[in-house]
């Protein structure tokens, strides 16, 4: 029985670009180009070592976006992936991280799996909990934040680099893992990748599919609301302490009228 | 035909701006053309094995990846933005280019896997500057012989072979003065002329980096980032690439179409790139209390440069599309080669010229900075010159195009039946004195 790995994987707008909200407060992905999230290329690539080490595995690239987000799956499967599934639905728009995460958690189960692989956050929303409720959710083990990872057996064991310790972790096969960008620099996909891409299976699903109410999702059902977004505002001019013989008073004067000492 | 990109295209051209991007930048690139190999042999093999970059254009049954012209030519210019030292040219398109067109089919499978591979690279040494050798631009005058040909051996004239005297090999007597990786490449591709005055033909030779009588050295280029080898050979032992006793300037001439393909697409990325940063500096650069880009006089010397830039990256898409669909349809009637024989020509006079007005309006836009050593603009000036040299001039390549379409040649007058004339007398043989 080959291992069954299902990579989540998000459509991102590029961190390089402008970005912003739209009306309703939820990311304006037009006006700026979306790409991989650059943090869960470490995901497929950690997938993609996972499973040419084991010698039989399948791995899956599974999204929840617009028909943009194919652009994504079709990167992760120029790096090497074997089927991508694409979960799109209108009614999906503003969905919070809560309902992501059961639509997620519905179309892994849909696909069958051993192994739940995420990046450490999206580069968007930058919550970084998928993976813990997604454990929740499909009622399997969780190990995040590893910084090394390999399968043996039907275990699944890493390493978490904490500020204070290492960690050693392990957890029995079905489970959910998320791999840090200490993990290892993802591959760049080859050209045979590029070609091979386009005759690999993408598969759409749209709520119907995974039996969700549109009304659990979308920005109606969402845990969390925004109100109202402000810009950040420009950067100003830094204060200048000129050396005078006194510099070093009016740097102390400074720090603490800032109240940093 | 559909100008858009498919989004392998798309892909193929992404991952690999995005991986020079982050491993050739500027100070990369001058590390990389300082060393005696003159380029970053790791960072070759990582595009090698990682995204399969030699192999690009080659065919799949001979280890490489099968993608056809155009995707050369986006791939050319991403190599060409970076300014990337690499074996790109003379290797995967020049070397292994003749190869594939006039190889036997065991030295197609002998040969094209390790250049596809990356594990070996290639160059094709060729006496006379790459445009006259590969019949770019149109043989010097003078020749007097219908053919194009001039005396002592035409365009492969210069490295002169003849049968060896003993056993059945070939010895290579001449010199290539400036060869395009000729120092460091595993393998040389050269063309020669043998035949003398009554069998005159090019052939080309395979003659391994090991051979006796061979002296390679590598000189100071304008250009750095291209290395060129003035190659010796002294009676040095070669192999004749396919048959040698046919004439392989027409094969030569195809290879030529790939090369001049690659060197318009490499033209075009780093045009592109000198009109990126140019106008990022004059957003920046201040002068009477404002960007200098708000002048009239710079922007307007800037649109001018876009337009140049753009018309040439079409005209180069173009130019790879006409040797594609030769390359599909496999018409043997020869009007797809004629097509593609005048647009890729043409294509690459506009991109030497675009590359040309952009370096130059980067090094006057950008100001003082850009004469001085540190600013990379010299680095694309001089790659702009140095090309002209190799594969140009732009008016040379434009008349040669011109000669191919028979644009200024005699115009087919219909010719009136002749009146049934009497059979001549018998000729006498002339006795050989």
């Amino acid at each position: 029985m080959s291992l069954r790995i299902v990579v989540c994987v998000k459509y991102v707008p590029d961190a390089t670009g402008d970005r912003r909200f739209a009306d309703d407060n939820t990311t304006d992905r037009d006006s700026v180009d979306g790409l991989l999230s650059e943090l869960d290329e470490y995901g497929v690539e950690q997938a993609l070592k996972i499973a040419e080490a084991s010698g039989d595995a399948e791995v899956t690239v599974l999204t929840v976006g617009p028909d943009d987000a194919k652009d994504a799956l079709r990167k992760a499967l120029s790096m090497g992936a074997d089927k991508a599934v694409h979960v799109n639905d209108d009614d999906i728009h503003g969905t919070d991280v809560i309902g992501t995460s059961a639509i997620l958690a519905k179309a892994i189960e849909k696909t069958g799996f051993d192994l739940v692989v995420c990046g450490m956050a999206s580069t968007d929303g930058t919550m970084g909990v998928i993976p813990a409720l997604l454990s929740e959710r499909l009622g399997v083990p969780q190990v995040t934040l590893l910084s090394e990872v390999g399968v043996e057996g039907g275990t699944v064991k890493g390493r978490r680099d904490g500020d204070a310790a290492t960690e050693l972790l392990e957890a029995s096969l079905p489970a959910v893992v998320s791999v840090t960008d200490q993990s290892g620099e993802a591959r760049y996909p080859s050209f045979k990748g590029i070609m091979a891409a386009k005759k690999k299976p993408v598969e759409s699903l749209d709520l119907d599919d995974l039996g969700i109410e549109a009304d659990e999702v979308g920005l109606a059902g969402a845990w969390t609301a925004v109100d109202s977004a402000t810009a950040r505002p420009a950067r100003t001019a830094g204060t200048i302490v000129k050396d005078e013989g006194e510099g070093g008073k009016q740097l102390a004067e400074f720090l603490a009228s800032q109240k940093f000492i | 035909m559909d100008p858009a990109l498919t989004p392998e295209q798309e892909a193929v051209r992404r991952t690999l701006r995005e991986l020079l991007a982050k491993h050739s930048g500027p100070d990369e690139v001058r590390t990389a053309s300082a060393d005696p190999q003159g380029y970053d042999a790791e960072l070759w093999h990582r595009l090698a094995d990682q995204l399969g970059l030699p192999g690009l254009a080659l065919p799949t049954a001979y280890g490489g990846i099968g993608l056809g012209p155009v995707e050369l030519a986006l791939a050319c210019e991403e190599s060409g933005r970076a300014l990337l030292p690499s074996p790109l040219l003379a290797s995967s398109v020049l070397a292994s280019t003749a190869v594939r067109i006039l190889g036997t089919g065991q030295q197609r499978a002998e040969l094209l896997p390790a250049l596809a591979g990356g594990a070996r690279t290639g160059a094709l040494i060729t006496a006379a500057a790459p445009a006259l050798a590969l019949g770019l631009i149109p043989a010097g005058p003078g020749d007097g012989l219908p053919d194009g040909t001039t005396a002592g051996g035409g365009r492969a004239g210069g490295i002169q072979a003849r049968p060896a005297p003993e056993g059945d090999g070939w010895l290579l007597y001449g010199e290539a003065g400036e060869a395009l990786d000729g120092a460091r490449a595993d393998l040389l591709v050269v063309a020669a002329h043998t035949g003398g005055f009554p069998r005159s033909r090019t052939v080309l030779f395979l003659v391994e980096a090991a051979s006796p009588g061979l002296a390679r050295t590598r000189l100071a280029a304008m250009d750095d980032t291209r290395t060129l080898a003035r190659v010796e050979f002294r009676d040095t032992p070669a192999v004749p690439l396919g048959d040698p006793e046919r004439d392989a300037s027409p094969g030569l001439a195809r290879t030529g179409l790939y090369a001049a393909l690659a060197v318009a697409a490499e033209a075009v990325g780093a045009a592109e790139q000198c009109l990126t940063r140019t106008v990022e500096y004059v957003q920046v650069r201040k002068q009477f209390g404002r960007a200098v880009g708000s002048f009239q006089a710079v922007k307007h010397r800037l649109a001018d440069v876009y337009v140049a830039v753009e018309t040439a990256r079409s005209a180069v898409h173009y130019a790879a599309w006409t040797l594609e669909r030769d390359e599909e349809t496999g018409d043997r009637s020869g009007e797809g080669e004629a097509a593609a024989a005048t647009a890729v020509p043409l294509a690459l006079a506009h991109a030497l010229e675009s590359l040309r007005t952009a370096a130059a309006d980067a090094v006057q836009l950008h100001g003082g900075i850009a004469i001085t050593w540190e600013h990379d603009a010299q680095l694309y000036f001089k790659r702009a010159a140095a090309d002209e040299l190799l594969f140009g001039p732009p008016h040379l390549l434009r008349a040669r195009a011109a000669e191919l379409a028979n644009l200024f040649g005699p115009t087919p007058v219909p010719v009136p039946v002749p009146a049934p004339v009497p059979t001549p007398a018998p000729v006498t043989v002339r006795q050989e004195a």
